[in-house]
């Protein structure tokens, strides 16, 4: 194999890696963040709800009655907005740095060469097996990934007993 | 869930139909369910789906048109580690593996198609 | 009185805290004194919460530091998270790492690369002359007692002991003999660099000396606490972290020499070879009994993900 195709293989090899295993991160990431916007949009909308009910002038119910359906739409785009679809996480997110540093100062004799190759397929075995690793505890440990919410949810089914909806 | 489910046991999934595809096609088409999850892909998705992902790489020209037709080097002025970036993206759609030295045959929107098609772990 | 009534407090304090270290020593906290300051890397252990929203990474003389939302991320004794230049892509694995931490799922075990260079860097300053000494003491940071401790590794070495030819139809005593014994081999004449003498490694052979502890003579101990002396700091952290990972004083030297501005070609391993080496009886054991979930399966990711991460801070150009 010439030093282009080990090469090409190896950086393959570690695009594969980065790119499986920040792709979950950042569908997790996403989706907490769209999870933390819905709420706090649902908690806007109750308030224009209340205000909206209380209100008198028959012009400014009007407006309410708006910004409370404007809310309702960007509220159905977050839920539908589904990260999982999204092909941009198919692509490292500044490849033109990873070249760079993967490149940079690229060694001309062999030994050398073969380390920097090493190095290349340590990393992307660092990382593949980090994600492998925590995917198994998050097996392991359901109760790990759960938020505050869903805990006290599960604690209440426990006996029977289920959290009131709001 | 159900996807966390799916993926747990997609693995015993895999080498099933993987072992099952190891038979005539003509048999194993007809006898074999497990098809339903492995290559039910049919070659205008497979298509559509890789021309998405072309589309979503931004070091292709937002004004390229891409087709079937479109070549990565000549079409799209994409260099080698430019197409490796290009078919690990494929990969990941697909949720599969290339092989090195059928990647390094890979040239063009049409010939991954062909590619894929062909796979019967493709999903 | 007083301080019968005391007593008993102060103990479970000192539970609570070890406890709480069992947590928090992989993002490359000690684990023997309760350590508050306020430093990136403790705040993330102890809250679990990701408080940021931009990493990066910012280039100056003295090398390239991690920042999150432009402040450098700091290490437990609240040194900045610097990397030198000849570590560049260390330093893009670094930034990858926090860049994708997600905020419900921060756990001790998120960030190992972190938590070996903070030790690496932490260590270096712990050696400088104007070093905090309680500090030092609160990290462990005393060199002769870390090297004194690592060598007790080299008498209950996996890799320096051999298992009966009776066990698994000889299959594991065969293995062992093909991966262990050039290894030995080669790292007799590697110490032997740091001896008058030709250092010799005793090995444990189950046929010959049955059950009994390892006990490695004198010189070979004076020659392997000379290696460990020879070590920079940086090394010497990376050697620690990949003998607490395997167990094995053996595959830490089978690292770093790998890693070596010149390797040493006699010692070449992978480091999926190395992982092979450091846990070669339980994969005999596994293939016997079969695979216990939620044991070996993690056990095998957490051996190499470790081994990894040292090698890729071991690095250098």
């Amino acid at each position: 194999m010439t030093v282009k195709a080990q090469f090409l293989a190896s950086y393959k090899q570690l695009l594969r890696s980065l790119i499986k295993s920040n792709r979950r991160s950042k569908i997790s990431q996403i989706n907490e963040d769209n999870k933390k916007q819905i709420a706090l949009l649902t908690y806007r909308k109750i308030n224009l709800v209340r205000q909206q009910a209380s209100e008198v002038d028959s012009k400014k119910r009007l407006t309410h009655l708006q910004q409370t359906h404007e809310i309702t739409k960007l509220i159905e785009n977050l839920k539908a907005n589904d990260p999982v679809k999204l092909k941009s996480l198919y692509f490292y997110d500044s490849p033109s740095r990873l070249r760079h540093t993967v490149l940079h100062d690229f060694p001309s004799d062999q030994a050398s060469i073969d380390k920097r190759l090493q190095h290349l397929r340590d990393i992307s075995g660092f990382i593949k097996n980090q994600m492998e690793y925590e995917q198994l505890v998050e097996r392991y440990n359901p109760g790990l990934k759960m938020d505050q919410e869903e805990k006290v949810k599960r604690t209440a089914a426990r006996v029977g007993l289920r959290v009131p909806d709001c | 869930m159900l996807s966390s489910m799916l993926r747990g046991s997609s693995v015993a999934l895999r080498t099933v139909s993987a072992r099952s595809l190891a038979r005539p096609v003509g048999v194993s088409a007809m006898m074999s369910p497990i098809r339903l999850y492995s290559s039910s892909l049919n070659k205008d998705e497979i298509s559509t789906r890789i021309i998405d992902v072309v589309k979503a790489f931004d070091k292709t020209t937002a004004s390229a048109q891409v087709t079937n037709e479109t070549h990565f080097a000549k079409d799209l002025g994409l260099d080698s580690l430019d197409t490796v970036e290009l078919l690990v993206a494929i990969e990941e759609e697909f949720d599969i593996e290339i092989p090195d030295k059928v990647a390094d045959e890979i040239k063009s929107v049409g010939e991954a198609v062909k590619y894929i098609e062909t796979n019967p772990e493709a999903n | 009185m007083l301080r019968h009534t005391l007593r008993p407090a102060l103990r479970d304090i000192k539970l609570w805290n070890l406890r709480s270290y069992a947590k928090s020593a992989s993002l490359g906290i000690d684990s023997s004194v309760e350590n508050n300051l306020q430093t990136e890397t403790n705040r993330v252990s102890k809250t679990l919460q990701k408080f940021w929203n931009v990493v990066s990474s910012q280039e100056s003389e003295r090398g390239i530091t991690i920042t999150l939302d432009s402040k450098p991320v700091r290490t437990p004794l609240g040194n900045a998270l610097t990397v030198s230049k000849d570590r560049r892509l260390l330093a893009l694995v670094l930034e990858n790492e926090w860049a994708n931490l997600a905020s419900l799922s921060i756990k001790p075990h998120s960030l190992p690369v972190t938590s070996i260079v903070s030790r690496c860097i932490d260590l270096e300053y712990a050696s400088r002359p104007d070093s905090d000494a309680d500090l030092v003491a609160k990290i462990g940071g005393d060199r002769a007692k870390i090297s004194d401790t690592l060598l007790r590794y080299l008498d209950t070495d996996t890799l320096l002991c051999l298992s009966p030819s009776a066990e698994f139809e000889g299959a594991l005593r065969a293995a062992q003999n093909k991966l262990y014994l050039p290894i030995i081999n080669a790292a007799e004449t590697f110490l032997s660099k740091f001896s008058n003498e030709p250092v010799s490694i005793a090995i444990l052979d189950a046929d010959l000396h049955g059950l009994r502890g390892n006990i490695q003579s004198e010189a070979t101990k004076a020659a392997a606490l000379k290696y460990l002396g020879s070590l920079s700091l940086w090394d010497l952290a990376v050697f620690e972290n990949t003998v607490l990972t395997t167990k094995s004083f053996m595959c830490g030297l089978l690292l770093l020499a790998n890693k070596a501005l010149t390797p040493h070609s006699d010692l070449s391993k992978t480091m999926e070879q190395l992982a092979q080496c450091a846990t070669l009886e339980t994969i005999y054991q596994v293939e016997r009994w079969g695979e216990v979930e939620d044991t070996h399966d993690v056990d095998y990711r957490d051996v190499r993900r470790k081994t990894n991460a040292a090698a890729i801070v071991a690095y250098k150009e």
